[in-house]
């Protein structure tokens, strides 16, 4: 993957979940950039290319929508839930919303993988 | 008016006192309210009053008339106006705080005796007498002045306290008064000694006390009484009247003068008077104590169901009459002691579902600590749960890359370190795990109109993804012209999951799930049914109790179908299972449509 580098996004407002996953997506190989602030966030979605989300479930909507729909009104880039409250009502509208699978954290280095290699997209759109 | 008239009158006068004034401490013991006792005790003072001037007048008839001729005005009006004030200063205490008014009255009653002792006591002392410098007329004249000055006084402070003349019923007794006592003390200071302007003054005191006593005591219970009063006393006095007329001594007189001589008729009528007065007084004595007693029996059953309505009203429900009687009081007592023990019982029974409400808030603020404290604790177990296995996974590459053997030994204690971080991140993962899902059962969430239909299709989106669903057909018949519903829709998502959960469990070889929704007259019916395993008689009575699964131990469900089933309840709607071999399970929810949709109205 060197020179292609995928490019995986990782939005939350808590450190130690952005340390994890930046830690471990790294190690893993992909381009990682990652956030604490939505609208920052979603800026850099408008700038920049990636090939996945990482995104905090439960945070609060914004304009009626979740952070999913709005990412979704950028790009359509996949968006990972990470779920560390339990799944909630929050969580069933952001999967209405488009995105396209949750991680229920602590969880399994290996379910995170399984997950990424699901629904990584390539530059092309096409799951790698 | 003679003084031995006078005498009489003002005997009349005592007995009346001492009715109202006893009516007004009892009304005091029923209502334990302490301006209740300061009207009692301004009463108290008139009739000390009133005693006083018998025994003065007794004093005037039976000793020395001249000597205490001046002296008993003074005591008279002296404590009149005692009366009035401490009338005045009562009404002023209803107003005061409650401690205040306790000091107060003490003080003041304290004052009016010390004031009364000091009145008797200079009234009896002998030298005083010949220290008069009036004679009686300038003595009434001046009594006069002073009095009226004081009663005017103490209208004016009425008007100015109740800003206005006719305000409240307790000022009209006052202007009886002052019209009475006028009346007396221009027929004191003519000197003339009508006898039917002193009556008429004395029946507008009778009729103030009248009023007055009413005014405090209220018309309720005492109404009875009031009247039998009015008649004990205006019989007795309507009867004295013609014997006290000049005419009617006249005549009497007249028509003695044929039989006897003059002495001797003066002397027979003195006697008749003395023997009439001594009757008349002993009559009215004996018949208004014993109309007093009489009426107090027959009021007293009355007067308890008007205290023990007034004690339910202040909140004290273990409040009984319990009178036993067979006649229609003794029905009402019955039927007001069965209301008061149903307001009891019925009060027991707000006061027991207001402590649930209570116990419920309280755990669904627990439910709400414990899901936000599992949220905060997973967010830093991620990476020690995720680095635990980084680090195995390093480890195993190491030891891989390299074969130097202290290393690999090394190695491999680290490797079991790493195991012992994993195993105890998992173990607090069940543990936050299981408080989040307390947390969401304890959720009373909020209440909003949704789309049933809609909620299942986010509910199926959230499982679909689960893996256990790849081999699961779902069937969805739902009807789209439902009616929107007023509901829990974070509470009902979860019941939803729970039963697709369930059937997904029931079908592990695959099968067919179909979710239908309809509407049966005023009630929504969701349907979930399933192609899996049946379950059997003895699950289908206990699959609603907590704690209880068809699935293995730890596969963390158990409590759902019980809180579903609870949640479902909370939406007075109702939850059925319907289960046969071969033919899979049928969970039906039905949900009135009536209810919920009027509270979203």
């Amino acid at each position: 993957m060197n020179g292609n580098q995928l490019k995986i996004l990782i939005i939350s407002p808590n450190e130690f979940l952005r340390d994890f996953f930046t830690v471990f997506l790294t190690r893993e190989g992909y381009k990682v950039s990652s956030s604490g602030e939505v609208r920052e966030a979603l800026k850099s979605v408008e700038r920049e290319e990636f090939n996945l989300i990482f995104l905090e479930s439960g945070l609060p909507r914004l304009n009626g929508k979740t952070v999913v729909g709005k990412i979704k009104e950028i790009k359509d880039i996949p968006v990972l839930l990470i779920v560390a409250g339990g799944i909630d009502y929050r969580t069933m509208m952001s999967l209405q919303e488009g995105a396209a699978d949750y991680i229920e954290v602590p969880a399994d280095i290996e379910e995170i993988r399984d997950k990424i290699q699901k629904n990584l997209k390539d530059k092309e759109g096409k799951y790698v | 008016m003679g003084i031995l008239e006078d005498w009489f009158f003002k005997v009349l006068q005592f007995v009346f006192m001492i009715l109202v004034g006893s009516m007004l401490f009892e009304h005091y013991r029923s209502t334990r309210k302490i301006y209740d006792l300061g009207w009692a005790i301004s009463f108290g003072i008139i009739i000390g009053r009133q005693l006083m001037c018998i025994l003065a007048l007794g004093g005037i008839i039976y000793f020395d008339y001249q000597k205490v001729n001046f002296f008993y005005p003074v005591l008279d009006q002296a404590l009149l106006l005692l009366f009035y004030l401490f009338l005045v200063y009562t009404f002023y205490l209803e107003r005061l705080k409650r401690e205040a008014r306790l000091v107060q009255l003490g003080a003041a009653t304290v004052a009016a005796l010390i004031f009364l002792i000091f009145l008797m006591t200079s009234y009896w002392r002998p030298f005083a007498i010949n220290q008069v410098p009036y004679t009686r007329f300038w003595g009434n004249i001046f009594f006069s002045v002073i009095h009226l000055s004081l009663v005017i006084a103490v209208l004016i402070f009425l008007y100015l306290r109740e800003r206005g003349f006719f305000r409240t019923w307790r000022q009209v007794p006052f202007y009886l008064f002052s019209i009475g006592h006028s009346i007396y003390l221009l027929d004191m200071v003519s000197s003339r000694g009508r006898v039917s302007l002193k009556l008429f003054a004395g029946f507008l005191f009778f009729l103030g006390y009248l009023i007055f006593a009413i005014s405090v005591i209220g018309y309720r219970v005492q109404f009875k009484l009031i009247m039998l009063l009015i008649a004990v006393i205006s019989l007795p006095t309507l009867l004295t009247v013609p014997l006290l007329s000049a005419e009617f001594k006249n005549s009497l007189i007249n028509l003695g003068y044929q039989v006897f001589p003059i002495e001797e008729i003066n002397q027979v009528i003195f006697s008749l008077k003395k023997v009439l007065y001594l009757i008349s007084g002993m009559g009215i004595l004996v018949a208004s104590s014993l109309g007093y007693l009489l009426s107090g029996k027959g009021t007293s059953a009355l007067r308890s169901l008007a205290l023990g309505a007034d004690k339910i009203g202040e909140g004290d429900l273990t409040t009984r009459v319990g009178i036993e009687r067979k006649d229609e009081i003794g029905g009402i007592s019955k039927e007001f002691d069965k209301m008061a023990k149903s307001l009891e019982d019925k009060t027991a029974e707000v006061v027991n579902k207001q402590r649930q409400v209570v116990q419920l808030e309280r755990i669904s603020s627990i439910g709400k600590l414990a899901g936000g404290v599992a949220h905060e604790v997973n967010n830093p177990l991620t990476g020690v749960l995720g680095c635990s296995q980084l680090g195995k996974e390093m480890i195993k590459d190491m030891k891989k890359n390299y074969p130097d053997k202290r290393l690999q030994k090394q190695l491999d204690i680290l490797a079991g370190y790493l195991d012992t971080a994993e195993a105890g991140t998992l173990r607090c993962k069940d543990v936050t795990s299981s408080l989040l899902k307390f947390s969401r059962q304890m959720d009373p969430g909020k209440s909003e109109t949704a789309n049933i239909n809609d909620i299942i299709e986010r509910t199926l989106l959230l499982t679909q993804i689960q893996p256990a669903f790849r081999h699961i057909g779902i069937e969805k018949r739902f009807d789209s012209n439902l009616p929107k519903l007023m509901v829990n829709v974070s509470q009902i998502s979860q019941v939803f999951l729970e039963l697709l959960l369930n059937a997904v469990h029931s079908m592990p070889e695959g099968g067919t799930l179909t979710i239908i929704t309809s509407r049966e007259g005023q009630l929504m019916v969701i349907k979930f049914s399933d192609t899996g395993s049946a379950i059997s008689k003895e699950e289908h009575d206990r699959i609603f109790t907590p704690f209880y699964t068809t699935q293995e131990a730890g596969s963390g469900r158990g409590l759902g179908l019980a809180i579903s089933y609870g949640i479902i309840a909370a939406h007075n709607g109702n939850m059925d299972i319907e289960s046969k071999e071969g033919q899979g399970t049928t969970i039906s929810i039905k949900l009135p449509l009536k209810e919920n949709e009027r509270k979203s109205a």
